[in-house]
């Protein structure tokens, strides 16, 4: 994952990156973290997409899936 | 904003309770968090004592109603079917809020305050088990206001002042004991007006009263049980201190008798051990029980008697704690010292000019017995009674006696079987000395004598005396065994 960008992200376009950006979730780890620290919970993750940068059901999802492979694989 | 605002720990402990293991509540889960905590309280099922759940109900609908209701018009809130006119707030509150925002806070007021009674009214009434059941978490309250109101920020700076919630009962803080400085302390709310269902207050009362009238009754039986012990205690003292005294008479006697027959027998020595004396005073079978007052009498002589003085002497090589006579007789003859309840002899032949030439009735009236001033003790009629029944113990006739106590000619009644019975105890007992005093007799009729004593009329077996050692006799078998005649024949 590096230092890659939140866009880098499945799901999250350049608009949904640059709110989240505004909010402080400026790289993709930090999205990861705090899907760990929602412990990887599908719904609250979400919920917080949702929130945070107004994701649809089909962002989220992709999100949601690519972090968590992602964490199968790597953690 | 309000500073009563839901803590983080407060937070995480009701997603716990609800089955949801959260993580941590960082400013940026917070909000998720709230969400998945409304939903959780509203896919709990509906428990019948939950607070919460059914305040987080009852404002719903009212917010429902509120919604239901076009936003436009002036809405009248119609929550409880009535509106509330007086409040204790005093007109702050009026000015502060417009009339359906004050409504919705005085029914939200009104409800919440019924159902904290409700609460501590089960509490008290069913379980007291549980004494934090009886108050309600003020951050449940808080929760479902603020989770179902929460597009509505008037509720929040409301419930939050400490003058309502004093309204609503008594607030509890972390600790019990503090009283409560600011709304953030609070974490309990309780009712101060319990309401229970009318059984159960007709109970508590029931018990109370019955339990005040039990304390009540103790202490009456307390008291009673102290004063029957204060009696009988007083009884018993009073009893054994005149047995003391009896047996400390009886011991006088005694020495003084030893005493005369030493003056005739010089062979004797002029004490006597003590042990001896009380052997010789007291049963076998009671000596145990005797043994109590023959201490307390044998005190009493070394202390106040003056005419005895204890020793020690040998005694056939044993030591002996003796007593010994020390009051020098007056005469030597005998008949001077002081007799008591004998009887001492005839004082004149009967004849025709004394007595009646036959026997007229079976009831006798004996005079001059004794003389009731000078009796002491509680049973000197019964020594009277058996000097009569030896006096006449060849007449097996006598059926009753009865002793006068009170009368000043020291009267005594006696009943026969038949006037030939009481013919024979008059000339037994008429023209005698007993104790000094001469004794005459006459007789009664029938009648009279049954309505003196009405319970002579169903005795029918002869009397005996009680001892066969006849002391009344004494003098008179004595004297009938030696050759001196002395005195009164």
């Amino acid at each position: 994952m590096g230092e890659k960008s939140v866009m880098a992200l499945a799901g999250i376009g350049e608009v949904l990156g640059k709110r989240l950006e505004e909010k402080g979730f400026d790289k993709a780890y930090v999205v990861l973290g705090q899907f760990l620290v929602l412990r990887k919970d599908e719904e609250l993750f979400r919920e917080w997409l949702k929130d945070t940068c107004g994701a649809n059901t089909k962002q989220q999802g992709d999100c949601y899936s690519c972090l968590r492979e992602w964490c199968d694989s790597f953690l | 904003m309000a500073s009563a605002q839901l803590t983080d720990k407060e937070l995480v402990s009701e997603l716990k309770r609800l089955g949801y293991t959260p993580g941590p509540v960082t400013e940026s889960t917070r909000p998720v968090y709230l969400k998945k905590l409304k939903k959780l309280w509203e896919e709990q099922p509906q428990p019948r004592g939950s607070s919460s759940c059914w305040l987080g109900n009852t404002i719903q609908s009212c917010i429902i109603k509120i919604c239901l209701v076009p936003s436009n018009a002036i809405c009248q809130l119609t929550f409880l079917s009535f509106s509330v006119v007086l409040h204790p707030f005093g007109p702050e509150f009026d000015l502060h809020y417009d009339v359906k925002d004050r409504d919705l806070i005085l029914n939200l007021l009104l409800s919440l305050h019924e159902h904290l009674a409700n609460v501590a009214g089960e509490h008290d009434c069913g379980d007291l088990k549980n004494s934090l059941n009886r108050s309600v978490s003020f951050m449940s309250v808080y929760l479902s206001i603020y989770l179902s109101i929460y597009p509505i920020t008037l509720c929040v700076p409301f419930s939050c002042s400490l003058g309502v919630c004093w309204f609503l009962g008594r607030l509890i803080g972390a600790d019990p004991a503090q009283p409560i400085e600011d709304v953030s302390e609070i974490s309990r709310l309780e009712s101060i007006h319990p309401r229970m269902s009318f059984f159960c207050r007709l109970r508590r009362a029931f018990f109370t009263v019955i339990h005040r009238v039990l304390f009540v009754l103790a202490g009456i039986g307390v008291v009673l049980g102290l004063v029957y012990y204060m009696k009988y205690r007083w009884r018993k003292e009073e009893e054994e201190t005149r047995q003391m005294y009896d047996m400390v008479e009886r011991i006088i006697d005694v020495m003084r008798s030893h005493n005369e027959a030493c003056q005739e027998n010089k062979d004797l020595q002029r004490y006597l051990p003590i042990p001896h004396v009380r052997d010789s005073l007291v049963q076998p079978q009671d000596r145990k029980k005797m043994k109590k007052v023959w201490d307390r009498a044998v005190a009493f002589l070394s202390a106040n008697e003056s005419r005895i003085r204890t020793e020690t002497q040998r005694i056939g090589g044993a030591d002996f704690m003796v007593w010994r006579w020390l009051q020098p007789s007056v005469s030597p003859d005998k008949m001077s010292s002081m007799p008591s309840k004998v009887w001492q002899g005839q004082a004149f032949p009967l004849d025709r000019r004394n007595s009646p030439p036959n026997s007229l009735t079976p009831c006798l009236k004996i005079r001059n017995m004794f003389d009731p001033v000078m009796e002491v003790g509680e049973n000197w009629h019964l020594a009277i009674q058996e000097a009569i029944l030896e006096k006449c113990s060849d007449n097996d006739g006598i059926v009753h006696i009865a002793v006068d106590k009170n009368s000043r000619e020291g009267c005594v009644y006696v009943k026969c079987l038949s006037a030939e019975h009481s013919g024979k105890a008059f000339k037994a007992l008429h023209g005698s000395w007993f104790d000094g005093k001469l004794v005459t007799v006459k007789y009664l009729r029938l009648d009279r004598y049954h309505q003196r004593f009405p319970q002579a009329l169903g005795c029918n077996t002869p009397l005996k005396p009680s001892s066969s050692c006849m002391n009344s006799m004494s003098r008179l078998n004595q004297r009938s065994s030696t050759s001196s005649s002395l005195g009164f024949s």
